[in-house]
């Protein structure tokens, strides 16, 4: 048998042995979706680092006033990160009892965070980066999830906003099916990911288990490890919304993903412990299966580009032997017999009809009114590509020991 | 309820469903492709009564039998044919017991109708050109895709040549016979009215073997 086939049955079980087990634990926890009436206003303090970020910062500062939440309750802390543009002077605009601006020399995002850490004297503390805003609801909505003191971090819900052009399609495809994943490994206990936008905090785990780290410029997936080192537990609030903007660029996106996968490999490596019966889901399901996820990516965008190749010079080398007679080369035969039955199809197949399930699914939680299909086909055709060659210059990366850069000079990302 | 707790029993039913799944997935395509291989079992099966017919015909019309004689459907059925099993060769394999079967007995049918060809040309003064083409699938010919191709294009585009391939690593006497009376050595090799050409042949090249051995030019399909 060929390698390609049987990679193709390998990536299709793993494939669709995950959709199920992801839907099933979908099916058991769907009723936890909701959230319940806030009785218990706990206090916040959301932190907002900026670095050269003027456009957008009061944009983000007023959709946290905005917040439906008691203002007495809730503070917010904006630390200029050494900006060399007018992002100070844009934060000193909203200064007030309830929003406190900072500068100080650049250092990076997790200096910019600590620095605002050493004023929080609030039982709740989060961050919000200078891109992104957030829902009237979310911080309630985020707030009743911390139902126990085991409850260390709730993660919101994030979309991608206003998503126009394909990689941002692609992007905001990619969110909502993250929204399903993120809502999964809260049932499971297995978040790995605490996202800079709107993850509130017990202010205590810092001071218990120390402050933010470099974390290979991925703080958040350094905390979350951490949270999940110490057993305590990550909480979802799935319809909390937060909007980001995704990189507009190919250069920026990549450079992004660069930073994130190289951060989520660096991260998962200094925290090795966690593959162990000990953390159980995380330990055993969770983090293996995302470290098979990426070699199935890598080996499958390699398989796909010998097969394209191949194909490719085929269909050349047909026209070539026709002497590019087009009247035979639109020529298409319709008869039902030539449609491919092989079972490497079939399970292809299966497996496509288990991913729109998922999509779906994830879309219904997402909240999304627009219409999904097309976002999901520019998904299909595009990201696994795209995914394959992140991943694999990532861990080229990660082999020649070379640090990954902010998506964007200017300002920092999410 | 500690969440993170390992549930081995909700792993192994995922793993069971999953199973399931696969199975039903391969059944589903071997139904389906045997279901294709009756469709092309019976499809010979006319076809052999087809030429069956044209030959008796032949044989039994003593006056002007060239006048009654009709070929062309025949010929058209066997590309049908050729096509189908070339199709389903690629999803089952050249080495699949059935497909082999298939293409032995639609070699026979193929040599049957090239002698009666070559009976309807000399009797009847026609001027139907045969190209016979072996072919090898066993990865030993890496030219045999393209000549492939010249050949399906140039049957298309003329429709007086017609072209009978064979896979030269099917076990036939006859058609041990035919490679021994051509002198086939390795594919691909082609015998063009008569003429032998080993190795690959170009379009052009064979277009004019076809009008050298005729004397005349083939005619292109409008």
């Amino acid at each position: 048998m060929e390698f390609a086939t049987i990679f193709i049955y390998v990536a299709a079980f793993i494939g669709i042995y995950t959709s199920i087990f992801f839907l099933l634990t979908l099916y058991d926890n769907w009723y936890r979706v909701k959230g319940k009436k806030t009785t218990n206003y706990k206090t916040v303090t959301v932190i907002v680092p900026c670095y050269n970020e003027d456009k957008s910062v009061g944009k983000t500062i007023k959709s946290l006033l905005k917040l439906d939440y008691p203002k007495d309750k809730l503070n917010i802390i904006v630390v200029d990160d050494g900006s060399t543009d007018y992002t100070y002077r844009e934060a000193l605009k909203f200064k007030s009892k309830q929003v406190r601006v900072f500068k100080k020399t650049n250092g990076g995002k997790h200096t910019a965070l600590n620095y605002a850490l050493k004023f929080v004297d609030t039982e709740l503390v989060g961050c919000l980066d200078a891109d992104s805003t957030v829902a009237r609801n979310a911080l309630r909505k985020i707030v009743n999830q911390f139902y126990s003191s085991k409850v260390m971090a709730v993660t919101p819900s994030m979309k991608i906003e206003h998503p126009k052009g394909l990689l941002r399609r692609i992007q905001a495809t990619e969110f909502v099916l993250g929204i399903l994943m993120r809502r999964v490994f809260t049932d499971i206990g297995s978040q790995n990911v605490t996202p800079g936008p709107f993850t509130i905090f017990r202010k205590e785990f810092f001071n218990k288990h120390g402050v933010y780290r470099k974390a290979h410029k991925t703080e958040d997936i350094e905390v979350a490890l951490r949270i999940q080192t110490n057993n305590y537990i990550i909480e979802n609030a799935t319809d909390a919304f937060v909007y980001t903007h995704g990189p507009k660029t190919f250069k920026s996106l990549y450079k992004q993903r660069i930073r994130w996968y190289y951060g989520f490999l660096s991260n998962i490596l200094d925290y090795k412990h966690l593959f162990s019966v000990k953390h159980g889901n995380l330990g055993l399901f969770v983090l293996p299966m995302s470290m098979i996820s990426i070699l199935l990516a890598i080996t499958g965008g390699m398989i796909f580009l010998v097969k394209t190749f191949i194909s490719w010079y085929k269909t050349f080398t047909y026209y070539y032997a026709i002497g590019f007679d087009w009247k035979e080369m639109i020529k298409i035969n319709w008869d039902a017999f030539f449609l491919n039955t092989s079972f490497v199809m079939i399970i292809s197949l299966i497996a496509l009809f288990f991913g729109i399930i998922m999509f779906y699914f994830a879309w219904k939680l997402s909240g999304e009114k627009r219409s999904w299909k097309w976002n999901y086909v520019l998904f299909i055709v595009f990201y696994w590509v795209l995914y394959a060659y992140w991943w694999s210059s990532s861990i080229y990366h990660k082999i020649i020991r070379k640090e990954t850069e902010w998506g964007h000079k200017k300002k920092y990302e999410v | 309820m500690n969440r993170k707790k390992f549930n081995v029993r909700r792993y192994f039913l995922v793993l069971l469903i999953t199973t399931m799944i696969f199975v039903s997935g391969m059944l589903l395509g071997y139904y389906l492709n045997s279901q294709k291989m009756n469709d092309l079992d019976s499809l010979q099966k006319d076809l052999a009564t087809s030429s069956l017919d044209n030959d008796l015909q032949y044989s039994l019309i003593e006056e002007a039998p060239c006048n009654y004689v009709n070929s062309t459907l025949v010929i058209e059925e066997l590309y049908v044919l050729s096509t189908k099993l070339d199709f389903m060769e690629s999803i089952l394999g050249p080495k699949n017991s059935e497909v082999i079967r298939l293409k032995k007995y639609y070699s026979l049918l193929q040599i049957r109708y090239w002698l009666f060809m070559n009976k309807i040309n000399a009797d009847c003064h026609k001027n139907i050109n045969t190209i016979i083409y072996f072919y090898s699938n066993e990865g030993d010919c890496p030219s045999c895709e393209e000549q492939g191709y010249i050949l399906t294009y140039i049957r298309r585009k003329y429709p007086n040549v017609q072209v009978y391939s064979f896979d030269i690593n099917l076990n036939l006497n006859s058609l041990d016979a035919l490679k021994m009376r051509f002198n086939v050595d390795k594919a691909p090799f082609l015998v063009i009215n008569d003429e032998s050409f080993s190795g690959f042949q170009e379009t052009a090249k064979i277009i004019k073997d076809i009008n050298l051995s005729n004397n005349v030019s083939i005619e292109e399909n409008n």
